[in-house]
C-alpha cells in the first residue's frame, strides 16, 4: 500500500509541477483520446463495446501520466479492435475521422515522453512543433486520401494473390523504415 | 571538452508506430477491410517520417561554462550546445536541484532547438561555492522517435560575497605605518593643520604662513599632522555556524559580509589588511594591500565552507604588531574567544569587537514561532542572558561590542575613536 501511496504521491506532484507546454500536449492526449473512444460508441455498438470503452479509458489515464509507457498501444490496439469487430459496415469516412484523431494522440504521445513534465518548452520550439503538427495532420489527410481513393476501385481478379501480395508489400515497407542503418 | 555519447536510439513511438502499422495493415489485407487500412495511416506516416529524419552521428556536447565567479545577487545562464547539431533535432536539458539556489526555469529543466543550445539559468541565493552537479541531457529528434540520453558535465559557481563599503571614518588613532591616509599625532609633513609658530631655522620655506606673517610682521610657519597607514588585522571567530531562527542566514554570514565590507573599506585608506580565522571555515589571508588584496580576500570568503562541523580547537593569533587595529567577528559564545581577544588587547592591539550572533537567535520572538517540541528556543534565550554578563565585561575592559547589522553598524563605534584621537587626556599626576 505504501508503494502504491508513493505512485500516487508521485503523479499527483507531477501534474502539479507540469509546464505549460507539457499541460498543451497532455490536454490533447485526454481530448483525442475520448473521443477515439466515444466515437465508436455513437457509430459501431456492439456487444463488448462497453468493455473496450472501460479499457480503453483506462489507457487514456495512464497515457496522460505515462506517454512513454505501453498504454497508447493499448489504445491503439482498442480502437482497432472495435472498429475491426464492429465497423464493418460503417462508411470509410468515420474510419478516416478516427485515424486523424489517432494520429494526433499518437503524435502528442511521442512528444509528450521526450521531455520531463516540468521542463519548460522554450516559444521557438513550440512555434516549431505547431508547423511539424499541421504538416503532419496534412500528410496524414492526403495518406487518408490516397487509401480512400484505392479503396474506392472496382475489385480486381486474383483473389487471395493480391493479399499476399498486400502482406508482403508491407512487411518489407516496415523492414525498410526499421531496417538498422546507423553509425556506431 | 565535448563530451563523447552514442547514437539515438528508437523510442517507444517509433515502436508503436511501425508495429501498430504494420499489424493493422495486415489485418486489414487478411480481412478485407479498407476502414482498419485506415487507422493504420497515421501510424505508418509517423514511422516514414521518424526514417526521414533518424541522426545518423553521435552528438558531441559542451556545457558552458565550466567555472564562473559572480559577485553575490547576480546568476548565470549555463548552455548545453551540440558541436554540430544535425537538421531538426531537440536538445532537453535536466539540472539537479542545488541547495541554496534557484533555477530559472524554476525545476531546471528545459527543451529547445538543438541549434543554438539549451540555455537554464541558475540563481544562487547567497555568498559561497555552488558544484551544480551532472546534467541529464537528451537529444532527439523532431518526431519524437529516436533519442539518445547523455550524462552532462558538471558545473562550478563561485558567488563573491557583497562587499559593501562602509559608512563612518577610519577609526584610527594612532596609526603605525609610513606612509597612508590616516591623521597622526605626529608633526610632518601632511595636509591636517596642527599649528601655526614662529620661523625656527631649518624650518621649510614654502611652510611659510604669509598671512599671519604680514599681520605680525615676524615670520611664522603652518604645522601639519603627517599621515601613515596602519595594520587591520580582522579576527573571524568560526568556531561555530549558528543559524538564524527563519533559517535564511547564520553567524557565518554575518562574519563574512562583514569581513568584506571592512576589509574594503580600510584598503581604500591604503591600510595593509589580513584576516585571521580562528576556526577552519574561511582560512588565513597574509597582510597586503591595493585591490588585489580584496579581491584576494573576496575569493577566500566565497570558499568558506559551511558543512564543516563545529570545532573545540582554535587557531590562535601567532603574532600582533602593538597600535594594529583588530576587528574580532564573533558571537561572543566561547570563553576561549574573549581569551584571545583580551590577549591581543594586551598585545597593544587597537580591540573592535563586531558581534555576529543572529538578531532574532534566543529572543522571545523566536520562542513564539517555535513550533518544534524541543525547548532549543528557551535554551537559547538563557545563553543569550548569560552572554549580556560577558559583553558587559569586554565593554567595561574599553574594547567597545558593536552587532553587525549592515553598513552602519561600525559607523558610530568609528567616529567616537577618531574624535578620542583628539580629545583631552588626563594625565598622571606626579
Amino acid at each position: 500500500m505504501r508503494g502504491l501511496a508513493e505512485t500516487v504521491a508521485g503523479w499527483l506532484l507531477r501534474i502539479s509541477e507540469m509546464s505549460a507546454g507539457q499541460w498543451v500536449l497532455r490536454v490533447a492526449i485526454v481530448l483525442s483520446g475520448a473521443l477515439l473512444l466515444q466515437l465508436p460508441t455513437w457509430w459501431a455498438t456492439f456487444f463488448f463495446g462497453p468493455v473496450l470503452a472501460g479499457i480503453g479509458a483506462l489507457m487514456v489515464l495512464v497515457s496522460l501520466l505515462a506517454p512513454d509507457s505501453l498504454a497508447p498501444v493499448g489504445l491503439v490496439a482498442v480502437v482497432g479492435a472495435w472498429w475491426l469487430m464492429a465497423g464493418a459496415d460503417n462508411p470509410l469516412w468515420q474510419a478516416a475521422v478516427l485515424a486523424l484523431l489517432l494520429g494526433v494522440f499518437h503524435l502528442s504521445c511521442a512528444w509528450a515522453a521526450s521531455a520531463p513534465t516540468h521542463g519548460v518548452i522554450r516559444r521557438r520550439l513550440a512555434r516549431a512543433m505547431a508547423g511539424r503538427a499541421v504538416a503532419f495532420l496534412l500528410v496524414v489527410a492526403v495518406g487518408l486520401a490516397l487509401v480512400l481513393g484505392a479503396a474506392s476501385l472496382p475489385a480486381l481478379p486474383g483473389g487471395l494473390l493480391w493479399i499476399g501480395l498486400g502482406g508482403l508489400a508491407v512487411v518489407g515497407l516496415a523492414a525498410v523504415i526499421i531496417r538498422p542503418d546507423r553509425n556506431t | 571538452m565535448a563530451i563523447p555519447s552514442r547514437p539515438p536510439e528508437p523510442t517507444s513511438a517509433l515502436t508503436r508506430s511501425w508495429s501498430a502499422a504494420v499489424v493493422l495493415l495486415l489485418l486489414a489485407v487478411l480481412f478485407g477491410r479498407p476502414g482498419v487500412a485506415l487507422l493504420a495511416v497515421p501510424l505508418a506516416v509517423h514511422a516514414a517520417w521518424a526514417w526521414w529524419r533518424r541522426p545518423r552521428l553521435a552528438p558531441a556536447l559542451r556545457t558552458r561554462p565550466r567555472t564562473s565567479a559572480i559577485p553575490e545577487g547576480d546568476g548565470v545562464d549555463l548552455t548545453v550546445a551540440v558541436d554540430e547539431p544535425e537538421p531538426a533535432t531537440w536538445l532537453s536539458v535536466q539540472w539537479p536541484g542545488i541547495v541554496g539556489a534557484a533555477w530559472d526555469p524554476k525545476h531546471g529543466a528545459a527543451v529547445d532547438l538543438a541549434d543554438q543550445g539549451v540555455s537554464v539559468g541558475l540563481e544562487p541565493e547567497r555568498w559561497g561555492r555552488y558544484v551544480t552537479g551532472a546534467p541529464g541531457i537528451q537529444y532527439m529528434d523532431e518526431s519524437g522517435s529516436w533519442r539518445s540520453t547523455i550524462e552532462g558535465e558538471s558545473c562550478t559557481v563561485t558567488v563573491r560575497p557583497a562587499a559593501a563599503t562602509l559608512s563612518g571614518g577610519s577609526g584610527v588613532a594612532r596609526p603605525i605605518g609610513l606612509t597612508g591616509a590616516h591623521t597622526s599625532s605626529v608633526r610632518g609633513d601632511g595636509t591636517q593643520i596642527a599649528d601655526i609658530r614662529e620661523y625656527r631655522a631649518g624650518d621649510r620655506l614654502r611652510r611659510i604662513n604669509w598671512r599671519v606673517t604680514s599681520r605680525t610682521q615676524k615670520l611664522h610657519v603652518t604645522q601639519t599632522f603627517t599621515e601613515r597607514d596602519t595594520d587591520v588585522l580582522i579576527v573571524a571567530d568560526t568556531l561555530r555556524d549558528l543559524p538564524d531562527p527563519s533559517g535564511t542566514s547564520s553567524s557565518l554570514d554575518a562574519t563574512v559580509r562583514a569581513i568584506a565590507a571592512i576589509s574594503q573599506h580600510y584598503v581604500g585608506f591604503g591600510d595593509r589588511v589580513a584576516v585571521h580565522d580562528l576556526g577552519h571555515r574561511i582560512g588565513l589571508v597574509r597582510p597586503g594591500t591595493g585591490p588585489r588584496q580584496v579581491r584576494i580576500i573576496l575569493e577566500m570568503l566565497s570558499r568558506s565552507l559551511r558543512d564543516v562541523p563545529d570545532h573545540l580547537s582554535m587557531r590562535r593569533v601567532p603574532s600582533l604588531r602593538p597600535g594594529t587595529l583588530v576587528f574580532v567577528c564573533s558571537p561572543l559564545l566561547d570563553q576561549k574567544v574573549t581569551d584571545e581577544l583580551n590577549r591581543l588587547r594586551q598585545y597593544g592591539g587597537e580591540v573592535i569587537v563586531v558581534d555576529t550572533m543572529p538578531e532574532t537567535l534566543g529572543t522571545f520572538g523566536a520562542i513564539r514561532h517555535d513550533t518544534s517540541r524541543s525547548f532549543l528556543a528557551e535554551a537559547w534565550l538563557v545563553r543569550r542572558m548569560q552572554r549580556e554578563v560577558t559583553v558587559r565585561r569586554i565593554e567595561e575592559l574599553g574594547v567597545p561590542v558593536t552587532p553587525w547589522q549592515g553598513t552602519a553598524s561600525l559607523a558610530s563605534v568609528l567616529l567616537a575613536m577618531q574624535a578620542a584621537r583628539t580629545a583631552p587626556r588626563r594625565a598622571v599626576g606626579r
